[in-house]
């Protein structure tokens, strides 16, 4: 599902290097996220995948420039659409937040005020972006919850998001998010506490959403089998670090990172008998100033000592599926 | 072979006011058999979490039948039957939600409390320390509080206290929803082991068919408080027959695309009693799915096990037919 | 499912300053704490023994905080009158604390009837002023110090009440009641032995602060005559006689049981607001 956009030459979106996030001062706690390195390029779907503490939202948050203010970044190389968020003077994401780089969020009812119509929310969005009239204004949220496939668009409009199921306020919210054309959407764990057959539909939106508007997308959640169906690239990560970044198909049928392997292991659809399930061991390391520098050091059966002192190293397995491993599998 | 739990008819109307009435559950039969597993799958509104209540007896049944081992226990009050020795014979495992234990108590107390005894005796402290080791739990964790352990091991603590009465029925309501999906393939493990070694039976009530699928011999649909289907679980999963079923196949996440099913869950408020729930949604709706229900039919398998769909269109009112594969 | 990076964006807080107050607080407590238990036997003067010659005498060696019309050593009367203080206010706190707990308890568990017929009696206790009350009891029973004590009780049962109803009335759907239900146990064992340790906390806090408005209050009353009379040492009948003499200078006959009054209320404050910090969730 490529288009020229998306074809390696062309230049990326999104592109971070390096980028690491720190609640402190460097030399007393490490940093939460650390060295990401991520590429998104026009109309591209890339799932980042990984368990809770793994820092997904928290880089997430940082892409779409809502990082809390007692956050420190760093990085290397931090680009959107060609602008340097690291030179750029004042707020980087000034006019991108909300507008070039939407955002939808789990727990769909929570994100909406509860005590101002929908209509009026999303009116809201579509004035600050479009300086419509107020009369463009309704028939611009009319369009927008049609373009969502909301039923009946204009007594959702009237109704308070109580008034809405789980699946209707999250496709409320998908067109808030689009409502600033955005040249990328992020989702966040978008569709966790709905149904399975409701999480069906609002991805399906999301994803032609996506290709009507050639708009690239970047998916966090924590349940594999859910980036595999919807994703062509897959970053996965532990406790702050990336493991391991390959096409969809390369990381199922040949993981590199012992842990990509072991959550696909665990994975229910993958196994034939409880017996096969795979769990990994231990826990989540915290963070303290004795963490090594591979963080799944201690909960990996391939674990060397120079896993714990010495950098991660970079591998490549060509056809950009990048593992940084010492002992990949 | 008599089932060790029996429900037939059961129903749990919830009155809310001004005559409206919630139908949680609508006429539910269903059997688990001793030492079997019985998954139980349905979205919101299915009355799943409502139907693993009754049958734990927590709740009242609003009409219907609950035979243990033969015998009825749905006419007894909750509270009569909490004094009841068949009490301890059917229990219950939570969602890891952060109510499941009680935050004041430690973890040891906690398992404690499935004794519900007032105080610890040293017989009781040893029978929980019996049972968290047979869970998995480290000793010295028993002395600490829920929100000092981590998601799998408060998982663990919730098992070992529905356990420490030896039950012979164990129902588990979502038991891994909330977990991280390598900490869910831990537990899944420990929940299958402990089946086995101990011969009970399950009632897996899930959202997640796949986990449904590895935890169950047999698996129920529920859609809006009523049995869709009712299978052995590879029979129903592989080759579902009621539209519903197919739906939820269709859309689950995977190597493929899930597909997506039209319109939105109807509410269980003041359901239509003759009508086939699903009608609204479903791509095979004919004119008698609107006016009548459909009764829960049994298919020929080549398999001599209990296979039943509830549909008008798919298991005719001409005699049961095979359902074909997709 | 949350991210457990948010655990480190909370700004580290200023422990330091918060752990002297709060050992401040209890140091101060304490001090009252002492008094009450051995006040009357520790005094240099009787509290009660009026000395005409020496009245009106401002603070000295001899008299620390000066004597007053009836020439009592003030400093012996404020020590004294510590018992009768905090004395009034733990109790009509205690009898608060117990009775609206479990009013509030039983109405948040029963739920229906109960809890309407609760709630008006509590809404019908809020809608008398203390005063109004006390001055109503005072008729009823006599002017006494227990009807000092109840009027104060009734007053305060209804913030405990309904902190007490929400708080089980959160709880009555969790997880953890059900297991008990499952295993049998009571609704009262429920309440009482698994509900109760969770709502305990914010209760205790409640108290704590409740402890320097009640002795306000028990000040406040015998201020306009309720409870306790003269000759008893009290802080309220101190300050209220020491107010006829504000213009003649004799300054000594209501700072110093006036302070005794403030530093007390303080003391409660500090100590529920410590507590209330330590039993935060967030830290537990």
């Amino acid at each position: 599902m490529t288009d020229d956009a998306t074809a390696p030459d062309q230049p990326p979106l999104l592109e971070a290097r390096g980028l690491s996030i720190r609640f402190g001062s460097a030399g007393r706690v490490p940093a939460t996220v650390e060295s990401i390195d991520m590429t998104i390029r026009r109309g591209e779907i890339v799932g980042l995948v990984g368990e809770s503490g793994s820092g997904k939202s928290l880089f997430a948050h940082a892409v779409a420039g809502i990082l809390d203010p007692a956050a420190v970044l760093e990085a290397a190389s931090f680009k959107f659409g060609g602008v340097d968020l690291l030179a750029r003077p004042g707020d980087p994401w000034r006019d991108l937040r909300g507008r070039e780089i939407g955002i939808v969020f789990q727990n769909p009812r929570g994100a909406l005020n509860p005590i101002r119509r929908v209509g009026q929310q999303l009116g809201d969005v579509i004035r600050t972006h479009r300086q419509t009239t107020a009369m463009a204004t309704r028939d611009a949220v009319l369009d927008a919850l049609r373009s969502v496939r909301i039923p009946d668009p204009a007594r959702c409009a009237d109704a308070y998001p109580a008034d809405l199921s789980g699946g209707m306020c999250q496709r409320v919210l998908l067109a808030i998010a689009l409502a600033g054309r955005p040249a990328l959407l992020i989702a966040d764990e978008p569709t966790t506490g709905l149904d399975t057959t409701t999480q069906a539909a609002v991805l399906e939106l999301m994803i032609e959403a996506a290709a009507a508007r050639r708009m690239a997308t970047l998916f966090i959640t924590h349940d594999l089998s859910l980036a595999r169906s919807y994703c062509q690239r897959l970053v996965v990560m532990h406790a702050g670090q990336v493991v391991e970044a390959a096409p969809t198909a390369g990381l199922f049928d040949a993981p590199a990172h012992p842990y990509s392997a072991r959550l696909i292991g665990a994975t229910p659809a993958n196994a034939r008998q409880v017996a096969q399930l795979q769990g990994v061991a231990g826990t989540l390391p915290r963070i303290s100033a004795r963490l090594p520098r591979c963080r799944f050091a201690d909960r990996c059966d391939r674990v060397t000592s120079p896993c714990r002192t010495e950098p991660l190293p970079r591998v490549d397995r060509g056809g950009e599926h990048l593992v940084n491993c010492r002992h990949p599998l | 072979m008599t089932p060790l739990l029996e429900l037939r008819g059961v129903t749990k109307l919830f009155a809310l006011g001004g005559g409206r009435m919630l139908h949680a559950v609508d006429g539910v039969d269903l059997a688990v058999m001793p030492g079997e597993s019985l998954g139980l799958v349905g979205e919101s509104g299915s009355g799943k979490s409502t139907l693993a209540r009754l049958a734990a007896r927590l709740i009242d049944l609003t009409a219907g039948s609950v035979r243990f081992d033969g015998e009825e226990i749905g006419r007894l009050p909750p509270a009569r039957f909490s004094r009841d020795p068949r009490r301890s014979a059917i229990q219950l495992v939570f969602q890891s939600a952060d109510d499941a234990l009680n935050p004041a108590f430690s973890a040891g107390r906690n398992i404690a409390t499935g004794l519900g005894a007032l105080r610890l005796t040293d017989d009781i402290r040893r029978s929980v320390r019996v049972v968290a080791a047979e869970v998995g739990l480290d000793e010295e964790l028993l002395d600490r509080r829920p929100h000092q352990l981590s998601g799998g091991q408060k998982a663990r603590v919730g098992i070992a206290r529905a356990l420490i009465r030896e039950p012979r029925l164990l129902i588990l309501d979502e038991p891994t929803a909330a977990l991280d999906v390598s900490v869910q393939a831990i537990v899944l493990k420990l929940i299958d082991t402990l089946r086995r070694t101990r011969g009970i039976a399950l009632i897996f009530v899930s959202h997640d068919l796949d986990v449904v699928k590895l935890m169950s011999d047999r698996v129920a649909v529920l859609y809006l408080g009523r049995v869709a289907e009712v299978g052995p679980v590879g029979e129903v999963l592989e080759q579902p027959c009621h539209p519903y079923t197919r739906a939820l196949v269709a859309a689950r996440p995977g190597r493929q695309r899930p597909q997506t099913l039209a319109g939105e869950p109807p509410s269980p408020v003041d359901t239509v009693a003759e009508q086939c729930p699903f009608h609204t949604r479903c791509p095979l709706a004919e004119a008698q799915c609107r006016s009548s229900r459909p009764p829960l039919r049994q298919l020929d398998t080549s398999v001599a096990s209990i296979r039943g769909v509830a549909c008008h269109v798919v298991a005719g009112v001409n005699g049961p037919a095979a359902c074909s594969p997709r | 499912m949350s991210d457990g990076a948010s655990s480190l964006a909370e700004v580290a807080d200023d422990r330091p300053r918060r752990r002297y107050r709060g050992w401040g607080g209890i140091a101060l407590l304490g001090v009252f704490i002492v008094l009450v238990l051995v006040g009357p036997w520790v005094v240099p003067h009787d509290p009660l023994a009026p000395a005409p010659a020496a009245k009106l005498s401002p603070p000295s060696a001899s008299h620390v905080f000066g004597t007053d019309q009836l020439g009592r050593d003030v400093f012996s009367r404020v020590i004294t009158a510590t018992r009768l203080d905090l004395g009034i206010a733990f109790a009509a706190v205690s009898i608060s604390l117990v009775l609206g707990t479990a009013l509030g308890a039983a109405a948040g568990w029963a739920g229906g009837w109960t809890d309407r017929i609760v709630g008006r009696l509590l809404d019908t206790i809020m809608a008398f002023p203390l005063f109004v009350l006390a001055v109503g009891v005072a008729a009823a029973l006599g002017n006494s110090i227990s009807s000092v004590v109840i009027a104060t009780a009734v007053v305060n049962l209804p913030f405990y009440a309904r902190q007490s109803r929400a708080e089980v009335n959160r709880r009555r759907g969790a997880g953890f009641v059900e297991a008990a239900r499952l295993a049998g146990t009571g609704p009262v064992a429920i309440v009482a032995l698994h509900i109760m340790p969770n709502v305990a906390p914010p209760l205790m806090v409640q108290s704590s602060l409740n402890m320097g408005w009640a002795i306000l209050n028990a000040a406040g009353l015998s201020f306009i005559g309720l409870g306790v009379r003269p000759p008893q040492p009290e802080w309220g009948i101190m300050v209220s006689e020491g107010a006829a003499n504000i213009f003649s200078g004799e300054w000594w006959l209501f700072v110093f049981p006036g302070a005794a009054l403030m530093l007390a209320v303080l003391a409660f404050s500090v100590v529920g607001d410590t507590l209330r910090d330590r039993l935060d969730p967030r830290r537990r």
